[in-house]
């Protein structure tokens, strides 16, 4: 996967898998720094991934205020070839003022085995990967 | 408000609520008294209704939530946040 670099950034694209319906999501930051992974509910709304009466509720602390975001088990989440089937993902409304539609986190990138090439701005994952998704 | 009344009084419903008070034990977020700002038909517009109010007033603590949860059950993770760089910044 080809890393696009915005303002010294590193965005990738996802795929998500959800109740037989799937959607390409651009624009994801790819971050070592988060420990988990957060996707933008405009996005992910099309493939029928929005609040539900049940949802564990998440409040976001942090510089700035708080975010109330929800969580939901995705059948698989996906970069490229490499994905991760039953994940859960944060799902939140990321108005930060710039164009980020989530954020990949460290839950994603340590089970894919994620190899992230800076010089080549690729995003490649170990083999093989039957061992690595758990 | 507190979460039981709220309950009592809209039934079955999506509500934008605001934290009014509100304090944090170990990752749970405990919502002391609350206010119903707005009623929403589905969960959808809630979180349409969420991301109005908190685009507007971020340093405010808004839920979206529905009614027929028993307990508000909101656990707290902490975030130190994108670090954006100045051309970022200059360009907007």
């Amino acid at each position: 996967m080809q890393l696009t670099l915005k303002d010294e950034l590193a965005f990738a694209r996802v795929t998500v898998s959800y109740r037989g319906a799937r959607v390409d999501i651009d624009d994801v930051l790819v971050d070592t720094g988060s420990a988990t992974t957060i996707l933008a509910a405009r996005a992910v709304a099309p493939i029928g991934i929005v609040p539900e009466l049940d949802d564990t509720l998440y409040t976001i602390r942090g510089v700035g205020g708080t975010e109330a975001v929800f969580t939901r088990r995705v059948d698989r989440l996906q970069v490229e070839q490499r994905a991760i089937p039953d994940f859960e993902i944060e799902v939140g409304a990321m108005n930060y003022g710039f164009d980020i539609n989530g954020i990949l986190g460290m839950d994603f990138l340590t089970r894919a085995g994620a190899i992230i090439n800076l010089r080549d701005l690729d995003l490649g994952f170990a083999q093989p990967p039957d061992q690595l998704t758990t | 408000m507190v979460w039981t009344e709220v309950r009592k009084a809209y039934p079955d419903q999506w509500l934008i609520i605001e934290a009014i008070e509100a304090h944090t034990e170990d990752d749970r977020r405990l919502l002391d008294r609350v206010a119903v700002v707005e009623t929403c038909p589905d969960g959808t517009a809630a979180m349409h209704a969420y991301e109005r109010l908190h685009h507007e007033y971020p340093a405010r603590e808004f839920y979206f939530v529905h009614t027929g949860r028993k307990d508000l059950d909101i656990r707290e993770r902490r975030w130190i946040g994108i670090r954006r760089n100045d051309a970022a910044y200059s360009q907007r």
